[in-house]
């Protein structure tokens, strides 16, 4: 997904109204853990290195990095664009629950209106519009999961004052289309004390991503 | 204010009043050929953005991009003497796109008749293409992600064709020309067209 400036900046405003990302029961028979998907990930290198060398500059206390998800399977050519929505939420449900494994954990939706005043269709919009007109229709179809976590006590950060965040987005696949399962995005930030000048949040967070992009993007089950 | 401005887009590329969509720009080998020689060693002097769509395209590059425009004071050959062209200095090579009004309604007639009037027209389009030496060969229709980065700020592509650029297998340059909708939020209407003609060189060696 192309991203620009304005969709950083309005993930960095805060966690959005997002409604908390309940617990979805996977279909075993065709759902993430079954066979046939294959998933192909983008390290989004350009995007990362650009984006955090303009918070060095700006001496922002934070840092990214991302990783991109294609999703594909070429066994099921007649489930329906709803069929596939549906799936695609269960891989934004499962890449979260992995996440969460790390330490992390869904931030409660009730704190979030007060920090932003932004609700969730509003940020939707927002990273919509985000997006170059002629390309929306082909990138700007954004899921309606968008959950967000956090460690707000990671080890790595001794001043106590620093937290991790994960923002998980997703996009649509087009309709008409055989393969596509559509995209997950996963954003890191590392804030504060857990924040650039902190060798081992980096290395925290570079694991997380290198063992997700792993056990996810290794392609063909 | 708005439908001023867009009579103002219109009027620097008005032309004579068509029937249907002109399919002409790949087909203009010599035209093609010097556009490419302008790229190589601009000589056009830049101007500022007048138009309500050349003030809204540079808008919203400098913003999402930071990249500089040029807005060509006059466009590089007589075929294109119907747009408004810009160019973009990147790393990536040279890099135009022009930009004319197009009249929606011919493009919706050439879409919804493609099969009975226009298939024909499009392959004898190709073909005329194909003749052109700086090409190589393989001119096609052009899907939608071959278009302009920079026009997609502004406009959604409709329809197009594409020729490579080069000698064999080119993956790095090529010549476009489609038709694309407006954005409604810079002419504060529905369904505006433009035609775009858009090159893209890769950067010279040595």
């Amino acid at each position: 997904m192309p991203a620009t400036r304005p969709v950083l900046a309005l993930l960095l405003v805060g966690a959005l109204a997002a409604p908390a990302w309940s617990q979805t029961e996977y279909d075993d028979s065709s759902g993430p853990g079954s066979q046939g998907w294959t998933v192909t990930a983008d390290p989004y290198l350009d995007f990362v290195r650009t984006i955090n060398g303009e918070l060095r500059g700006q001496n922002a206390p934070l840092f990214i990095d991302a990783v991109e998800f294609e999703i594909t399977r070429s066994d099921r050519p007649d489930d329906s664009l709803e069929r596939k929505e549906a799936l695609l939420d269960q891989w934004v449900s499962y890449i979260t629950d992995y996440i969460e494994l790390e330490g992390f954990e869904e931030m409660d939706p009730e704190r979030v209106p007060e920090a932003t005043r932004v609700s969730m269709e509003q940020m939707r919009e927002k990273l919509r519009q985000s997006i170059p007109y002629g390309n929306r229709n082909h990138f700007g179809r954004l899921g309606e999961a968008m959950p967000i976590l956090i460690d707000e006590y990671p080890s790595d950060c001794a001043g106590g004052d620093g937290a991790y965040a994960a923002f998980i987005m997703s996009m649509r696949p087009a309709a008409a289309t055989r393969s596509e399962y559509g995209e997950v995005m996963v954003m890191f930030l590392g804030l504060g004390d857990c924040g650039p000048v902190n060798p081992r949040a980096k290395r925290t967070l570079a694991r997380i991503k290198r063992e997700l992009t792993e056990d996810f993007g290794g392609g063909s089950e | 204010m708005r439908a001023f401005a867009l009579l103002a887009f219109a009027a620097v590329g008005a032309g004579e009043a068509q029937a249907s969509i002109r399919l002409d720009q790949l087909s203009a080998c010599a035209d093609l050929a010097a556009t490419m020689r302008e790229l190589e060693r601009p000589s056009i002097g830049c101007r500022a953005p007048g138009t309500v769509v050349d003030v809204a395209l540079a808008k919203r590059l400098a913003r999402a991009t930071g990249l500089s425009t040029c807005f060509l004071v006059r466009p590089p050959t007589a075929s294109l003497s119907r747009f408004i062209c810009v160019t973009f200095r990147t790393s990536a090579g040279g890099h135009m796109d022009c930009m004319a009004p197009a009249d929606a309604a011919d493009v919706e007639e050439y879409q919804r008749n493609y099969r009975s009037v226009h298939a024909a027209r499009a392959t004898a389009y190709i073909k005329a293409a194909n003749r052109c030496a700086v090409g190589n060969g393989d001119a096609s229709r052009a899907q939608w992600s071959l278009m302009s980065p920079f026009l997609n700020y502004v406009a959604q592509f409709e329809l197009g064709f594409v020729l490579p650029l080069g000698q064999g297998l080119v993956g790095s340059s090529a010549a476009l020309h489609g038709f694309a909708g407006l954005d409604p939020q810079i002419t504060g209407s529905e369904g505006d067209m433009i035609e775009f003609f858009s090159i893209y060189l890769p950067p010279r060696k040595g």
